[in-house]
């Protein structure tokens, strides 16, 4: 208070650039639209072992990031540093590299296209759901553990994907500008099996040529209004 | 004869019956203004007298928002109804009144064409807020209370009353006095033992403070209520005269600095502990006064500011400056989609600190007046003030030209028919802003030679004396040029706007802003439907393009400025302009409310 005091007169018309700014920015986010790709990639091997590749992609919005990285605050929400984005990635990554089961995990963040990735090996199907977990907060991690979000019987070489939170219901907390940024964003997930898959219960999933990979790939706004899914039972060859 | 002469005297009885009514309506209208004791600190009035040569009655009960208040009004007479069939039967006064119904705002019994006050009266312990209206209809206005508030009500004489939980209704015949009291934390801490006596067994500290407010809610409202003051706001002749013709409400500020100290005061100790003593108005602001127009095309709010005498000074010093031509002329007027202008005089507001400084500190705290002055004293040792006065003279423009296309490339990924996936790049378009911000200065040769350090290290290129950074896509979603010339740095998006501005060779209309950005020291100029028609509709909602067709068809532009110093006061305004389409901008905004209520 005693700093502002004596300079307020002087500033009082520079009180005048953090509205500019908000103008700027509410220009922005009108005009650029906002689009990011999230897609995850999992290899089984005969045993239930693979490997994982998880990837956020930024690039299509990143003049509109590039600018925001400029702000304070957008919406609401305090823009966070390059640097706090960088250790909020490597906590993640830490917590990771010490989960049981986990190998070699690697991970890139890349500034300029504003894509990041996260790779890792697993022993199992398990490890790979914990992994999962450290991307959640630790209320959730109890219903991840109930409802796993993947599960791969060997015996009955069967593949599942799932996943423990209602998206819709998640979605109508959100506040209605924060929802645009969801109107162009992707979904899309491989799974490569060694075997050949048989079938799987999810339509919207395509089965490759080598029949040994399926991809699915879906509209947010699809996902978040419960007219498609990420769910799905793959069935392999016996 | 004899009929000419009856006419004569009957058309003199009609001019006296007029003259009469006339008067008797001027008395009125001040009527509730006798009511008000003078040393109000703040005071709004609605003056509906003005307001109604706008909108009529009508115009309010067809609207969507009077229709939420009618609705309200007679929601309540449903629960009524209710309740009164449930608990007495038959008996036919209730029934009646039932039965009524209001069919419009003008019959709730508030009497709406009358001007209505707000008054905010502070005393070093409580703080009332004060709402004055005339009454028209009595028993209908009693009869439109809740049930709960007509439980508590008390006559006494010819004046009724509730003291609810939150505020004090008091009223009469023609006259309904609302009070609201809220207590002063300091006031409240500094008298903890002394108030510790009146509290009750086991109350709560909340609850104890919003007991005592009421209690003195009331007594303040029982004794103003319908008591004329010889010297009243009617004869106040400073808001008398603060009172624009034509405005549609009017806010008075008796004292802007005295009472931003008082609040601060009231928030508690901890925040100034010295102030009890010192200079009570460090802000240098005395009355402030606030004007609501709503005209043909415009819709505006006026804002004046005295500024204390000893103040006064400094400032029409620091503001003493007009706009270089050169930074009103370096941008298309027509084509700009906004802009904000400044222009102080940085040679005097340096010189003028270290005083300012002294007075506002000084005033806060006393004991180390000695001690401020000499830190005063060293800045202007230190600072040479001219000098910077010089590299930078203290215009500045920052105009937003457009909205320009560009060819952005971006990541993504395609996969094989094994779904084996490659990246890929693409290209999209994007919306990347121009804009041009202009800084006077007359040092070009120091600037030019910071420039060519810059591309000693490389942090800049320089080619035909335009100056472009070296920046990463990541850093900065745009290119950024400069130019200096003319007693002017530039900093634009435009690479050929920098060019051309460094040969020369701009061509721009520059007639529209020139009056209006050297005439003021600050303006900030939106032109609302030139930005709204950049954005592609297809990247809009449902909602967005009804608000945007609502603005293409009704708006124009917005404009904030504020203007140097006349005599001891500064003014601020703040414009919207529309198209005229409607009679006058307040029934275009009953026309905006019905459109988003839908």
């Amino acid at each position: 208070m005693f700093v502002i005091k004596p300079i307020w007169y002087l500033c009082q018309k520079f009180n005048m650039n953090k509205r500019l700014i908000l103008l700027f920015s509410l220009i922005s986010t009108f005009l650029f639209t906002s689009c990011f790709e999230f897609v995850e990639e999992v290899s089984f091997n005969k045993d239930g072992s693979g490997s994982a590749v998880l990837t956020i992609n930024l690039s299509k919005s990143k003049t509109k990031l590039a600018s925001i990285m400029l702000l304070d605050s957008i919406n609401g929400y305090k823009v966070p540093s390059k640097t706090t984005i960088r250790n909020k990635v490597n906590e993640i990554v830490y917590k990771i590299k010490r989960t049981k089961g986990v190998h070699n995990v690697k991970n890139t963040l890349d500034f300029n296209e504003f894509i990041v990735t996260v790779s890792c090996d697993f022993d199992n199907v398990e490890a790979l759901n914990e992994v999962i977990s450290n991307f959640s907060s630790k209320k959730h991690v109890e219903a991840i553990k109930k409802n796993q979000h993947f599960t791969f019987n060997k015996v009955k070489k069967t593949f599942t994907r799932s996943h423990h939170f209602d998206l819709g219901k998640e979605f109508k907390k959100t506040k209605n500008q924060d929802r645009k940024v969801f109107e162009t964003a992707t979904y899309t997930s491989v799974y490569r099996f060694e075997e050949p898959i048989k079938s799987t219960e999810n339509t919207q999933a395509r089965i490759s040529q080598s029949k040994k990979a399926i991809m699915l790939h879906l509209q947010a706004q699809d996902i978040i209004s419960n007219t498609q899914t990420i769910k799905n039972k793959i069935q392999l060859e016996n | 004869m004899t009929i000419l002469k009856s006419k004569n005297k009957q058309m003199k009885k009609i001019i006296a019956t007029l003259l009469l009514l006339n008067t008797f309506t001027v008395i009125q209208a001040q009527r509730l203004e006798n009511k008000i004791p003078e040393n109000v600190d703040v005071l709004i009035s609605a003056n509906a007298e003005n307001l109604f040569k706008l909108i009529n009655v009508s115009d309010i009960d067809n609207n969507a928002l009077g229709k939420e208040i009618l609705k309200d009004l007679n929601r309540d007479y449903d629960i009524y109804k209710v309740e009164s069939q449930v608990k007495e039967e038959g008996s036919k006064e209730k029934q009646e009144e039932v039965k009524r119904t209001v069919s419009s705002v003008a019959n709730a019994g508030v009497n709406i064409t009358e001007n209505a006050y707000y008054f905010l009266t502070k005393t070093d312990s409580v703080s009332y807020h004060n709402f004055y209206v005339e009454l028209n209809d009595r028993k209908t206005f009693e009869s439109l209370l809740y049930e709960r508030e007509k439980r508590k009500l008390k006559k006494e004489g010819d004046y009724s009353y509730i003291a609810g939980r939150s505020s004090f209704k008091i009223w009469n015949d023609h006259t309904l006095l609302l009070v609201n009291g809220s207590m002063s934390t300091t006031f409240f801490s500094d008298n903890k033992e002394r108030l510790e006596k009146l509290k009750e067994e086991g109350e709560y500290n909340y609850n104890f403070k919003r007991r005592l407010a009421r209690e003195w809610s009331k007594e303040h409202g029982l004794n103003i209520f319908d008591k004329n003051y010889s010297r009243s706001i009617a004869s106040n002749s400073k808001f008398q005269k603060s009172k624009k013709k034509n405005s549609s409400a009017t806010l008075w500020v008796r004292n802007y600095g005295e009472l931003m100290t008082d609040i601060f005061k009231s928030f508690g100790n901890s925040f100034y502990p010295l102030y009890a003593e010192g200079n009570q108005n460090v802000y240098g602001v005395e009355e402030v006064t606030a004007n609501l127009f709503f005209e043909k095309e415009d819709a505006r709010v006026l804002l004046d500011m005295a500024v204390s005498s000893d103040m006064k000074r400094s400032f029409k010093k620091i503001y003493n400056k007009r706009m270089d031509r050169n930074l009103v002329n370096s941008f298309d007027h027509d084509k700009a989609l906004a802009f904000w202008s400044i222009s102080l005089n940085t040679e005097e507001t340096l010189k003028q600190y270290p005083e300012l400084v002294n007075k506002m500190y000084g005033g806060i705290l006393p004991k180390f007046q000695e001690e401020i002055e000499i830190v005063g004293d060293l800045f202007s040792l230190v600072i040479d003030e001219k000098a910077i006065g010089e590299l930078i003279t203290g215009d500045a423009l920052l105009v937003l030209n457009d909205f320009a296309k560009k060819e952005v490339e971006y990541t993504t990924y395609e996969y094989d028919k094994n779904y084996k996936r490659k990246e890929v790049t693409k290209t999209k378009e994007d919306f990347v802003p121009d804009f041009t911000l202009m800084i006077g200065s007359e040092k070009e040769d120091l600037l030019n030679k910071f420039y060519r350090i810059g591309e000693k290290h490389k942090a800049v290129k320089i080619q035909d004396n335009v100056v472009e950074f070296v920046t990463k896509k990541a850093d900065l979603p745009f290119g950024l040029y400069s130019v200096v010339k003319n007693n002017v740095l530039y900093l634009t998006t435009s690479k050929t706007g920098a060019l051309n501005i460094a040969n020369g060779t701009t061509n721009f209309n520059t007639k529209k802003h020139s009056k209006l950005v050297r005439n003021n020291s600050t303006v900030l100029y939106v032109d609302v439907n030139a930005v709204l028609n950049k954005v592609p509709s297809k990247w809009m909602s449902k909602s967005e393009k009804e608000a945007l067709h609502f603005s293409t068809e009704n708006m124009n532009d917005a404009l904030f400025r504020v203007s140097r110093m006349k005599g001891n006061t500064i003014s601020s305004e703040l414009k919207l302009s529309t198209q005229g389409t409607e009679e006058n901008t307040l029934k275009l905004l009953l026309k905006f409310i019905n459109s988003v209520a839908k």
